[in-house]
């Protein structure tokens, strides 16, 4: 590919701008973390889940993997391993989509509506099918447990560390003394 | 006096569209006109909708994209000798007004200056110094002409030592014009409606909007008089004005030439003509498109006007050609942004679909190839999330290579072909049969009459032979040497679809061999999309059909389940103990699901009991064989925690 680098560079910057917290992997662009937040009016409401995403070599023209690295339950969702069904969205996936798509449109589409002719988990899928209400006591309990934000916990990229923030409050400190004295 | 008063055509702007649109009834509150029924204005109806269809039909992919090498100067002007065949590829199939017939038109332009000439003027007396000086002035301006204008301006031939040259004038319209044309239909055809027609029940009036007007065709012919005592001859033409507009322009070019005689005038022309026609012709918001009824003329108009006088549905088409040629163009020439690399790049480079969307042509072929590649070639979709605008076969021929289209046309014969339920191949020449309804077919290339599912000749109440009874049959024509041809590779794939029929079902439609390794018994046969029931064979549409005797889940998958399950709580349990010996070691996180694993001593091997992964410690990454991932050059297996 002759710049894939300036189309995942733009992807990421704009999904950074949208107000998602993305932790990077190392600086290749291949691999990063994303903090998910299940869907408002959904049973996964008030989840928050790290999820992965790889970006393949013929990014854009293939779809990014997803995997979910806190467990979730749903029918299409690997409980064990976190991987997404990829067909749901490799099928209907076009060059032109982008990782704020991904997070605002498929991954929120796919928790509101799991596909259960496809299942990953299949025993979500039975149960779904079988006794709602119970499937959906199962997703709440598995959200209470294992998708807290701690359970999510991101250090985004632009947050500095510890010793530059103590820095940096001295600074602040040292400021305020100076403007504090008013004009004699 | 100008004409234009009698034409300024009446109530025009505002009034009803198309005839089964609403009817604004601005100048008009009689109701009767809201829907015009009668057939006539059906039919004049369609004969609009054609005025935007071979508009289109003209618009095919070779105007959209730039053919192979680039023409070096994409012009509709004429090129410098009229007699030459147009530069650009895209406009040489038109005939339209612009490159094609713009030789042409300059020829007959010529011929008819040249019957001008004499007419209405008188003989002026010249001294030699005189000619000579006129000669050196038309020289001159012909050169600054030249400078301005560029290629606009189009030299003709020299004929008795008098210079003659065609201007391109292009109207400057900065943010576009809307066009409009009052039409009526009458015998079968749609026609300019006369000023004095004002029967308006059925009013048709056709609008659109423009970015680029043809230009209008000034063409001079400088005599020895020019410029000390008399103005160039000279006609006027354009598609788009009728007589009497292109004689009130040729009485403004007269007037400018009154306000300063013996100057050089034909640049003041240009820049009038171009700067100010339009509203002089009272065009200001709209051009109104028409034919220019003579009767009210007293004149019988200028002589020099050229018009086109040709009916609208010739010049309302040539008109949004050209404006779509011009704006392809302007495509052409400008730097754009691929929405998918988000590389800028010159308009060249970019690839335009019929659906309008357009993308670079890297991109686009990165896009093909890949699909190709992976076989998804029945619907090669436009890129744009939203569109199901599809790339067009001849745009694939040119970024796929010959291999690839030749796979590419391949498979998407044969993917169609066999979705559609009743094309079969006929087993002796493979040719596609349709089927009829007892299934069977008649092959229409070798005349052989045979049954679709088994594909042996056609047996008429009798059931096809099963691949055992094959078997059989095959068996002893080989003992008794009754062979013909080579039975023996009949016989292995006889043997092979056995085999293969043990283990699988049919798809109930397409008949394809489908066997299910894991899951439920509803299945989608891959290759035509049918649900069906792999219990019973049926056809099915969703899960009702399980609400009868078939079952979702046989008791073998249910079993499967419980014992992965199993597994899987034994895995938990051994977890738990793990984790009630280990309590309070530092768990490692599993590098695929993260899921903490704490060490046994010392050693860094781990493995995940979530999901059954072996990796190292240390370097928290997979492990694949130990022998290569822990050794004297990888991992220590064994160091004492920190």
């Amino acid at each position: 590919m002759s710049s894939p680098s300036k189309r995942r560079e733009m992807d990421l910057m704009k999904l950074m701008m949208s107000d998602y917290k993305v932790e990077m992997v190392n600086d290749g662009m291949q691999e990063f973390f994303v903090e998910f937040r299940g869907p408002t009016e959904s049973i996964y409401q008030g989840g928050v889940w790290k999820v992965r995403v790889e970006l393949p070599d013929a990014y854009p023209y293939k779809s990014p993997s997803i995997g979910f690295i806190n467990k979730i339950y749903h029918p299409n969702v690997d409980e064990m391993s976190g991987s997404v069904c990829l067909d749901v969205i490799n099928q209907t996936w076009s060059p032109m989509f982008d990782l704020v798509n991904v997070f605002e449109v498929f991954l929120p589409q796919l928790l509101l509506y799991p596909n259960p002719s496809d299942p990953l988990n299949g025993e979500a899928a039975a149960l779904m099918m079988r006794d709602r209400p119970a499937y959906e006591q199962k997703v709440k309990e598995f959200c209470d447990k294992y998708a807290k934000p701690e359970d999510a916990g991101i250090t985004p990229e632009d947050k500095s560390s510890d010793e530059e923030e103590l820095s940096e409050d001295e600074d602040d400190s040292g400021d305020e003394d100076i403007v504090g004295k008013p004009d004699p | 006096m100008p004409p234009r008063k009698s034409w300024k055509p009446k109530g025009s702007r505002g009034q009803a569209q198309r005839p089964h649109g609403k009817s604004a009834a601005a100048a008009d509150p009689n109701p009767a006109h809201e829907y015009p029924y009668d057939a006539s204005a059906a039919a004049a109806a369609e004969a609009l909708e054609r005025l935007d269809v071979s508009a289109a039909a003209e618009e095919d992919p070779p105007v959209e994209t730039p053919p192979p090498p680039p023409p070096p100067q994409p012009e509709a002007p004429a090129p410098a000798p009229p007699s030459q065949p147009p530069v650009e590829a895209s406009s040489s199939g038109s005939g339209s007004g612009s490159a094609a017939a713009g030789g042409g038109r300059a020829e007959g332009a010529l011929r008819r200056l040249r019957e001008l000439v004499g007419i209405g003027r008188e003989e002026v007396e010249l001294t030699e110094e005189e000619v000579r000086a006129n000669d050196q002035r038309q020289e001159d301006e012909i050169c600054a002409l030249e400078a301005i204008f560029g290629d606009t301006v189009v030299m003709l031939n020299r004929e008795e030592g008098q210079r003659s040259f065609q201007v391109h004038v292009h109207i400057e319209i900065p943010d576009g014009t809307d066009v409009s044309a009052r039409l009526s239909f009458g015998a079968g055809t749609l026609n300019y409606k006369g000023a004095h027609d004002e029967g308006a029940s059925d009013d048709l009036v056709y609008k659109f909007r423009v970015e680029h007007l043809p230009p209008i065709l000034l063409t001079c012919l400088l005599p020895s008089s020019y410029p000390s005592h008399q103005p160039p001859f000279f006609t006027l033409s354009t598609e788009w004005l009728d007589k009497v507009m292109l004689s009130s322009l040729c009485h403004m070019l007269d007037m400018i030439w009154e306000e300063q005689l013996g100057m050089e005038v034909v640049y003041q022309w240009v820049q009038w003509l171009q700067s100010s026609s339009l509203s002089y012709l009272g065009f200001d918001n709209e051009i109104v498109l028409s034919k220019g009824d003579l009767t009210c003329v007293e004149d019988g108009g200028d002589n020099r006007a050229c018009p086109d006088d040709a009916p609208p549905d010739l010049t309302i088409p040539r008109i949004i050609r050209y404006n779509d040629d011009k704006r392809h163009e302007a495509f052409l020439h400008g730097i754009h942004d691929c929405m998918i690399c988000f590389s800028e790049l010159p308009g060249v480079d970019f690839i335009k679909l019929p659906c309008h969307h357009f993308f670079c042509q890297k991109c686009m072929q990165t896009y093909c190839k890949m699909h190709v590649k992976e076989g998804t070639v029945v619907k090669l979709l436009c890129p744009d999330t939203k569109c199901e605008g599809v790339v067009p076969p001849n745009i694939l021929k040119r970024l796929l290579g010959e291999d690839e289209f030749e796979r590419w046309e391949g498979l998407l014969l044969q993917r169609t072909l066999d979705a559609m339920a009743d094309v079969v191949y006929c087993p002796r020449c493979q040719t596609a049969c349709l089927e009829d309804a007892g299934d069977e077919a008649v092959c229409s290339s070798c005349l052989f009459s045979f049954c679709t599912l088994c594909r042996e000749r056609r047996h008429v109440g009798v059931e096809c032979l099963s691949p055992e009874e094959k078997l059989i049959i095959l068996e002893r024509r080989q003992k008794s040497g009754q062979v013909k041809g080579d039975i023996q590779k009949v016989m292995d794939e006889v043997r092979s679809i056995k085999e293969i029929l043990k283990d699988a079902k049919q798809c109930p439609r397409c008949k394809m061999a489908i066997s299910k390794i894991e899951g439920c018994n509803k299945m989608t046969c891959w290759n035509c999309g049918r649900f069906f029931c792999y219990q019973c064979n049926a056809a099915i549409s969703g899960y009702d059909h399980f609400k009868g005797d078939c079952v979702v889940f046989d008791q073998e998958e249910v079993d499967r389940w419980e014992m992965q399950m199993n597994q899987r709580q034994q895995r938990q349990v051994v977890a738990q103990a793990q984790a009630e010996i280990y309590e309070g070691e530092y768990g490692y996180p599993c590098p695929t699901c993260r899921n903490p694993i704490p060490k046994i001593g010392n050693n860094n091997h781990l493995y995940c009991w979530a999901c059954q992964r072996h990796f190292c410690a240390l370097c928290r990454k997979v492990v694949l064989k130990t022998s290569q991932h822990f050794g004297p050059r990888g991992c220590k297996q064994h160091t004492a925690d920190d």
